[in-house]
């Protein structure tokens, strides 16, 4: 897809991008696809986002009766799974939420940014006694943040949908970057108290991002840890330096 | 004892022509205000010819060039205070040594005045996801003016939907160029332009086709020295394109009358990758066993327009006239140029970089192959493990060392040559003269 999704070129060469991939997946299958099962598909992927919204507003609460882990595994679970499937299993979550008390203390609630997909950092961070109330994630909420909207033409909303993502570094390029201020409203809005930005190594854009994102997070009062991660990830050193970090965070709140 | 073969050598003639004319480019940017030139951070990419429709203008590089990436302390230092500012060393090595160099207050330096030359507008056209999110750090950490970057667009094979892409993206650069600098933008100096700037490339790019003929008549570091005009973004230059034509011209001489870059060539290599500019002898120490290094995919893509056909041949983009496009409107010339970078330009095509270095070492008769794993550039290093063992399944013998272009705390000399040595040896290959030091000045 084009990167700069600034340029008014970008939304018609990422839909003859969609229709092109359509139309090879006509070829290879032998089986036409009609607007209205785009159509339908649209619609049910969007009621699934919306769903999966309404699971993170929970996480606003001052005692989140759900971890930032389960919610990374409820978002990938719907990366895989048939959408109708994952969206009446999130209608039955919702009423066990609104039902149930947490089980658990919430500690310091904490965003995480960055790049994981990783389960083992989200339980690492969680077990040393946070909540992750917020992310800003491929495999979190940048996954299902925003809407399809469906107009006369399914595949230009399909087109659309995908350059207003919430921006990663990489599509956050004219100008002046939108990120940090995007990121610190979402931190203020789910009332995180620190951050953990996770950093693949080699991603450039990501780097560029880290120290500006970290400044203004700390200028807004919420101290932001960098964790640099690789294709492994050393549990034992990430939890030790988490650790450290918590202490400051306890040292901004008090 | 066997005999040695050896070819005849020679000096380039245009050797001359080259450093004057890289000396006037530079002389030209830093004295740019002297003539209301216009002066715009940008240029390694290509189509500068974009700015020529705005009159005068001089391009100041977003890669600190020169003397001082042969200075091994100051690039250390250079990368150190990158690292400080959060970038480390995984980022991309020439955008650390240009924050550096913007914090020692020496990126536009002009060292005859001690001023710093501080630009009107940034533009550049690129492939590269990280130099495209770098400007944002030109603006915070240099300067903030109006920004603008083209998209080259990465594609699979060359498509329709990429020329539209880059076509339109070219529209918006006219006008944004025209609204922010105010001034008036005339088609027929964007047509003379952009018609230099494509024979320059195509000059250039037979220069790199006459490197598949046995002896080489020239070796890689020649080439990287015919692309510093390159570099520099000055394609469009009369001179510079009139430099071009005349240095294919002897190349082909040196070719029909069987002149050696190197007399002792017995062996043809293609290294791969960012070549590290500090110790630029790295190109040279095969040289030791009669190995000349031709040249690699990285520079045929990033400076010489080919389309790499099904049945693995190079072939080299034609020249305007060749073409047969129209070139009398606005639109003809933006819509040429979007055809030209799509469709002769095999760089973009990501996963076909395998395949392309296999046919290139057989198009261009190589021995063997030498891969720079360059720790900060990711886009070259990018594809290059799977096309060793695409080259060592093709029968091409091939090695690697680690470093990074711009840092010289990530290369271990004694580490490159033992590898080089024992990859030379493995070739059948014993030495011809004594070893020489890789590096033009110890840290």
């Amino acid at each position: 897809m084009p990167q700069l999704i600034q340029s008014r070129g970008a939304l018609p060469s990422m839909l003859k991008e969609i229709q092109a991939l359509k139309e090879r997946l006509e070829a290879d299958t032998g089986h036409s696809i009609s607007t209205t099962a785009i159509r339908q598909a649209v619609n049910a992927y969007n009621q699934n986002r919306r769903l999966t919204h309404q699971v993170y507003e929970f996480r606003k609460r001052e005692n989140p009766p759900i971890t930032g882990a389960q919610c990374m595994e409820m978002v990938m679970a719907s990366q895989v799974m048939e959408k109708k499937e994952h969206s009446r299993l999130l209608r039955s979550l919702l009423k066990e939420l609104e039902a149930d008390p947490p089980q658990r203390e919430p500690g310091v609630r904490l965003m995480v940014a960055g790049q994981t997909d990783s389960l083992d950092v989200m339980k690492v961070i969680e077990d040393l006694g946070t909540t992750v109330v917020v992310d800003d994630l491929c495999f979190g909420s940048r996954y299902f943040w925003n809407e399809a909207r469906d107009g006369a033409d399914p595949l230009n909303a399909l087109a659309k949908r995908y350059l207003e993502r919430p921006p990663c570094p990489m599509k956050d390029l004219h100008g002046v970057r939108i990120r940090p201020d995007y990121l610190l409203g979402l931190a203020k809005e789910y009332g995180a108290q620190g951050a953990i930005l996770v950093r693949q190594q080699f991603c450039d854009p990501h780097e560029y991002d880290m120290p500006v994102v970290k400044r203004l997070l700390e200028k807004n009062g919420i101290p932001a840890l960098v964790l640099e991660t690789d294709i492994t990830i050393p549990l034992g050193q990430l939890r030790t330096r988490v650790e450290a970090h918590l202490e400051l965070v306890q040292q901004e709140i008090a | 004892m066997a005999v040695q073969q050896r070819y005849p050598t020679r000096l380039l003639e245009c050797w001359g022509k080259l450093e004057e004319l890289r000396r006037r480019l530079v002389r030209d940017t830093y004295t740019a205000r002297e003539r209301g030139d216009l002066v715009v951070l940008g240029g390694p990419g290509p189509l500068p010819s974009v700015l020529c429709g705005l009159g005068r203008f001089q391009l100041l590089s977003p890669m600190p060039i020169g003397p001082d990436m042969k200075d091994l302390r100051l690039l250390t230092r250079m990368n150190e205070l990158a690292t400080a500012q959060g970038y480390g060393n995984d980022c991309c090595a020439t955008l650390r040594i240009a924050l550096g160099s913007i914090m020692m207050n020496r990126f536009g330096l002009n060292k005859r005045t001690g001023e710093v030359l501080k630009p009107d507008i940034h533009f550049e056209s690129l492939a590269c996801q990280g130099q495209m999110k770098a400007q944002q750090l030109y603006q915070e950490y240099y300067v903030q003016v109006p920004s603008f970057v083209v998209e080259l667009p990465w594609q699979e094979e060359p498509r329709q939907a990429d020329v539209d892409y880059l076509e339109s993206q070219l529209h918006e650069a006219v006008e944004w160029l025209q609204k922010t600098t105010g001034r008036p933008y005339d088609d027929e100096k964007l047509a003379e332009g952009w018609i230099n700037e494509w024979r320059s490339r195509i000059y250039f790019t037979r220069i790199m086709e006459y490197q598949s003929r046995v002896p080489a008549p020239l070796d890689q570091k020649m080439l990287a020295s015919f692309a510093t005009l390159m570099w520099r973004g000055s394609m469009h230059v009369p001179e510079v394109r009139d430099f071009y034509q005349e240095a294919m011209e002897e190349v082909g001489q040196r070719v029909k009358d069987g002149i050696a870059a190197l007399a002792t060539e017995r062996c043809r290599l293609i290294h791969e990758g960012p070549v590290p500019w500090y110790p630029s002898n790295v190109l040279r120490y095969f040289n030791r066993y009669g190995a000349v290094c031709i040249g690699s995919w990285l520079y045929w893509t990033e400076f010489g327009n080919f389309n790499v056909k099904d049945d693995g041949s190079w072939d080299v983009c034609p020249m305007p006239e060749e073409m047969g496009l129209p070139l009398k409107t606005r639109d003809d010339i933006l819509h040429s140029m979007a055809v030209v970078f799509t469709r002769y330009n095999p760089r973009p095509q990501l996963s076909a970089r395998i395949d392309h270095r296999v046919s290139m070492a057989r198009h261009f008769k190589v021995d063997g192959a030498v891969f720079a794993l360059d720790r900060g550039c990711l886009g070259n290093t990018c594809g290059a493990m799977e096309s060793m063992v695409a080259l060592k399944e093709a029968g091409i013998p091939v090695t690697s060392y680690q470093g990074a272009c711009a840092n010289p705390s990530e290369m271990d000399q004694g580490e490159i040559v033992s590898r080089i040595d024992a990859f030379m040896e493995s070739l059948g290959l014993q030495p011809l003269e004594p070893a020489r030091s890789l590096l033009q000045a110890e840290l």
